[in-house]
């Protein structure tokens, strides 16, 4: 959600009626208990509540017995299947050298359906009894706030996946020493924006894009976007000629593709990633005199050209990482790895849950040891290759704090496009320059 | 007062004439009580707060029979009600910095006026054309939610408030929300049972059978109807309200307003057994803990290669529609009637519902609302 | 334009709904899978079998046809004399169906092949000749229907059977045959319906209850049993949609035909022109 309406995760607790109170703001670094409002209702509050207290501690099993990694994805697609197969192959490499200190890594997966009460279930199972040693995943953003929301009283590492939210960002900043345990080596709602529009500004001209259409899904992970490109739009030389948001259950864009023509554009850009393959397909049968360049996720899926029958061809979008773009070695072996035990190539997720994995094994190898507060310290000051490209994580002074750090020198999403060779659906990498592994086509049809 | 208590013993005394069943039926009921008290010795939080959820759940379903099982009139969108509640109440706590206390109080008020929201269309609309309007709420909501979502937090919902029972230490917290939960289980059913039971009971269950029998007996059935309603709403409204103050609720559209909300909680009436409010309780409680064990299952079906968690909708589905078919009492009832049967031949009890059972007897009334309204039609 | 295909294919589907309902007072809430099956079963003979996309339309006619004969003949029939029972189950079986659906094909989009390839410029406006077939097919099954309701003895037995069921026994009009020619005729519809659905925009698993979702209020709104109403409410939507699109601010287009659709059941409750069938 964006930053200007409402922060996350219990920042605004209301006054109770004449208890003694503590302040909201007051941090205390007990890992036990917290100070914090209470509120009693008449109750048939127990002497259950004696067990108060003793969980939390430092997130984690212990010193000894397997090493265990909690991995929290949507299984019902191939976000959850991906995340589970990268963060898998990653353990059985660990495991095949001696596991992480010594000990042996066991993943335990857990469905969150995308749905907020299973993912508390499923996370206060992993980490209150199962006792994980760090959390993965997420992807989702009210799944991000159960996480956030959990890891006050867990206290366990969590590196996640996804998920355009800066609430935790914001939250880490506000409230360091509870949630300082939040990482992730995703993009968030700013770095994404930047990266996009970086396209466009180092794009627009060499192709003739003088005037520039964009719609928008109507969903809050894209307001701050929204919001960072109509302001962009004036460091450029292009111009913004339409700017509009639609709901989400559209599935027809004839008359939206109507108003970009009438408008004048030359390219329309689409942050359409859960909707947009309609668009898409529409966009090449009914061959509209304008380029499609946007974010659609189903479109990073390397069977994506053949679902749709080729009707994507030249339509440029958004990924990670090409099959076959070699950022680092890592990248290349691990692509053909996974499509032989998988028989297709990785999706984000599979990415992230084998760079997940490999980040937090070095941590603990540099930390020598499981402890939160000691993975924290390793992973602030890590600096490692991964499979995607240099991994560092934002510091403290930076609004992204705890994010993966997304520049050309970093990680940094690319643009490719879908052409056909040979009969068969290809996606090139179009940009940037030193990622790219093909050129851009230009559609037959506005030649 | 005095009057509609002793209606109630005296109908849960004379119920079915015998004077060994109900007693039987109440003894079941207080151990299951017991039980639920102590569950906190024997089971870990995290089993605790299932039942929190489940707990809730239930109060959903209630909350949905008072209407769909008292009025006849099948609600398929009552999340709505749960939504306008719970949203309130989490919007006063988060944004007007009022005490979760008086958020649930007004969220009440909130769901009550979202009662007459859905309570007059049902007065004028019939069966099927009232499913589909309340099928369509929620959509209208959802979409308020997503126009205004700097406001209702769009289809990410809102952050959480604070919790109504906060300890120091989590399963401290969970186990006092258990408690609260259970608390208010107890009390919606007794008072929902209390209700139904009695004089007012009657009067929806004769209004359900036969409208214009009633009215031309000097009853309003609008005043019955519409009271029907808002025990629906205020009841519904109050657990959405308390939920999203919980540590297994919040406020968003996939907990409160989804369709998948609506269709649950029709789905664990019916298989409870629709119109008794026992049906809803235990079928809700059931059927929340039966899809959330099936989810933990990690077998994998051999041939066609997918987990067995991800058919738990589809099996649920397919175990309703058998119940549907061969036992349309719900489960619920279909104990009763085993109990019944086990209990002596004899029992020779006039049974004043016909023998049939309530949802036969719904739908009777529905084709006989159709035949007014389209004429002669198939007999 | 586009309103006018998006109605005419819509109608296809709200089409089917009618008339099951005035036949049998039947409300069948599984009428989505018809849709979905007509999509996938074109999607599948064209693309994953390479068959020419002809033959697959008239697959895709087929078994959403033989699907709903399997579902009235084995569940319906059985228990029609209480409507909120079929209700209920078929509810079940849409569930059932979709739900399965997903777990065999996956959750991802895929496309149908276009019946015609290629773009043309009418008045103006470029469109795909896909577009312009969808419309042309779909209006001319409309035609077709609203003259076998008015000459055919076949559409004239229909009207009779669901005026009234025993005046139409008593001259040889079997309910029950009947009945399975409408189940018939409402797959056949929904499966083109589903197919063009599944080449102008894509096919996915919950498509068919997306579109139940639109085709409903439709029929609720011109009035169950009224095929000139079905007809009139699809338009009608469809227009208010493209307008909203068009012309003001597109995240309304949820919420107001929500609310115009409660407007005018609360003024009128038996719909625009409810009761009637045929032209």
């Amino acid at each position: 959600m964006n930053d200007n309406t409402r922060a996350q995760a219990g920042d605004s607790a209301p006054v109770s009626n004449g208890e003694p109170t503590t302040a909201v703001g007051k941090r205390t670094s007990s890992r036990t208990g917290h100070s914090r409002r209470r509120f009693l209702v008449a109750s048939g509050a127990t002497g259950a509540a004696a067990l108060a207290g003793c969980v939390g501690g430092l997130g984690g099993g212990g010193d000894s017995g397997p090493i265990k990694i909690g991995a929290l994805g949507p299984l019902q697609s191939s976000v959850g299947q991906d995340l589970k197969a990268g963060t898998q192959m990653a353990i059985d490499e660990l495991n095949a050298n001696d596991g992480i200190l010594g000990r042996d890594v066991e993943l335990h997966m857990a469905d969150s359906q995308n749905d907020p009460g299973v993912a508390k279930k499923k996370y206060t199972e992993l980490t209150l009894q199962e006792e994980v040693d760090v959390t993965t995943g997420g992807w989702l953003g009210p799944v991000i706030n159960v996480i956030m929301e959990g890891m006050k009283d867990s206290k366990t590492l969590h590196i996640g996946d996804a998920g355009a939210s800066i609430a935790p960002n914001d939250l880490i900043k506000e409230d360091y020493e509870t949630y300082k345990y939040w990482f992730r080596i995703a993009e968030n709602a700013v770095t994404s924006a930047y990266n996009r529009f970086a396209f466009i500004k180092d794009n627009w001209k060499q192709h003739g894009w003088d005037k520039i259409a964009v719609i928008y899904e109507d969903l809050g992970y894209n307001q701050f976007q929204q919001q960072y490109f109509e302001q962009s739009f004036s460091d450029i030389g292009a111009e913004n000629v339409l700017s509009l948001r639609y709901p989400t259950d559209t599935k027809d864009f004839s008359t939206i593709f109507d108003k970009v023509e009438s408008a004048g554009a030359d390219m329309l850009y689409g942050v359409i990633a859960v909707t947009g393959t309609p668009a898409v397909t529409q966009w090449y049968k009914q061959q509209r005199p304008f380029q499609l360049v946007g974010t659609v996720s189903a479109a990073q899926q390397s069977s994506f050209f053949n679902n749709v029958n080729g009707n994507c061809q030249y339509f440029i979008s958004t990924i990670a990482d090409v099959p076959g773009g070699a950022i680092t070695d890592q990248t290349v072996p691990f692509q053909e790895k996974f499509k032989k035990q998988h028989d297709q190539y990785p999706s984000l997720t599979g990415y992230y849950g084998y760079m997940t994995v490999n980040a937090f094994a070095a941590a603990a190898e540099t930390a020598g040891n499981v402890n939160s507060d000691d993975l924290v310290d390793a992973l602030e000051n890590m600096k490692k290759k991964s499979l995607l490209g240099t991994l560092e994580f934002y510091g403290r002074d930076n609004r992204n704090v705890h994010d993966a750090i997304m520049d050309k020198d970093h990680i940094y999403w690319q643009f490719f496009q879908w052409q056909e060779e040979n009969g068969a659906g290809v996606q090139k990498s179009v940009w940037p320059e030193d990622r790219a592994n093909g050129t851009y086509q230009t559609p037959p049809w506005l030649q | 007062m005095n009057d509609r208590l002793s209606t109630v013993r005296e109908r849960i005394a004379s119920d079915d004439g015998d004077g060994r069943l109900p007693n039987r039926r109440f003894v079941v009921g207080v151990l299951a009580l017991l039980v639920l008290l102590a569950l906190p010795v024997g089971t870990g939080p995290l089993f605790l707060l299932k039942m929190t959820g489940a707990f809730y759940f239930a109060i959903f379903a209630m909350s949905w029979d008072v209407v769909s099982g008292y009025t006849g009139n099948l609600s398929f969108g009552h999340s709505f009600i749960f939504a306008v509640g719970g949203y309130t109440a989490a919007l006063l706590t988060l944004d007007a910095q009022l005490s979760p206390v008086v958020s649930v109080l007004v969220g009440v008020l909130a769901a009550i006026v979202a009662g007459l929201v859905i309570g007059f269309p049902a007065l004028r609309l019939r069966g099927p054309y009232f499913a589909i309007v309340t099928f369509l709420l929620p959509s209208a909501l959802t979409g308020l939610f997503v126009l205004y979502k700097g406001t209702f937090g769009g289809e990410l919902g809102l952050p959480s408030p604070a919790y109504l029972l906060d300890m120091n230490g989590q399963v401290a917290t969970i186990t006092a929300n258990y408690y609260l939960a259970l608390f208010v289980f107890v009390a919606m059913f007794a008072l929902l049972f209390a209700v139904t039971r009695s004089r007012i009971g009657e009067i929806l269950t004769a209004i359900r059978e036969n409208e214009d029998a009633v009215a031309s007996s000097g009853i309003n059935p609008v005043k019955y109807k519409l009271l029907a309603f808002e025990l629906s709403a205020a009841v519904g409204g109050f657990g959405a309200a308390l939920f999203v103050h919980t540590p297994i609720g919040g406020a968003n559209p996939t907990q409160l307003l989804a369709v998948a909300v609506s269709i649950n909680v029709l789905l664990a009436t019916i298989l409870g057994g629709i119109g008794t409010i026992v049906g809803p309780a235990i079928g809700g409680v059931v059927f929340y803990l039966l899809r959330d064990s099936l989810d933990s299952i990690s077998w994998n079906i051999p041939v066609l290669g997918v987990s067995f968690s991800s058919l738990d909708l589809i099996l649920f589905s397919i175990i309703i529609l058998v119940v549907i078919y061969f036992i349309p009492d719900g489960i619920v009832g279909g104990v009763q009637q085993t109990a019944r049967r086990l209990g002596g031949p004899d029992e020779e009890s006039a049974m004043t519902d016909g023998g049939r059972s309530t949802l036969e007897r719904i739908l009777t009334r529905y084709r006989r609302d159709l035949e007014e309204d389209w004429g002669e039609r198939n007999e | 334009m586009n309103a006018l295909i998006l109605s005419a294919v819509f109608a296809l589907v709200s089409l089917g709904l009618t008339l099951i309902f005035s036949v049998g007072g039947i409300f069948n809430l599984a009428h989505g899978v018809n849709v979905t099956l007509g999509a996938f079963s074109a999607w599948y003979i064209a693309t994953v079998l390479g068959y020419n996309i002809w033959f697959a339309a008239v697959i895709a006619i087929v078994v959403p046809a033989a699907f709903s004969v399997l579902l009235y003949k084995g569940m319906i029939r059985r228990i029609q004399e209480q409507p909120m029972t079929v209700m209920t189950v078929t509810l079940l079986v849409e569930l059932i169906s979709e739900y399965s659906i997903r777990e065999i094909i996956g959750i991802q989009s895929r496309s149908v092949p276009a019946l015609f390839g290629g773009i043309i410029h009418v008045a103006g406006a470029t469109i795909a000749v896909n577009q312009a077939a969808a419309f042309v097919i779909t209006w001319a099954l409309i035609a077709v229907m609203f003259v076998v309701f008015d000459r055919s003895r076949l559409g004239k037995a229909v009207i009779a059977t669901s005026m009234s069921a025993r005046g139409a026994a008593l001259v040889g009009i079997e309910k029950d045959q009947i009945q399975l020619y409408t189940w018939i005729a409402a797959g056949a519809l929904a499966g083109i319906a589903g197919l063009f659905f599944g080449s102008l925009r894509t096919a996915d698993w919950s498509m068919g209850m997306n579109a139940l979702v639109i085709a409903f209020p439709i029929v609720v709104l011109g009035g169950m049993g009224s095929i000139r109403g079905t007809l009139i409410a699809a338009n009608f939507f469809g227009f208010l949609n493209v307008f909203i699109l068009s012309y003001s601010d597109p995240s309304l287009s949820k919420i107001v035909p929500i609310i115009v659709l409660i407007l005018i059941l609360l003024a009128k409750p038996q719909g625009l022109l409810g009761r009637e069938v045929g032209a």
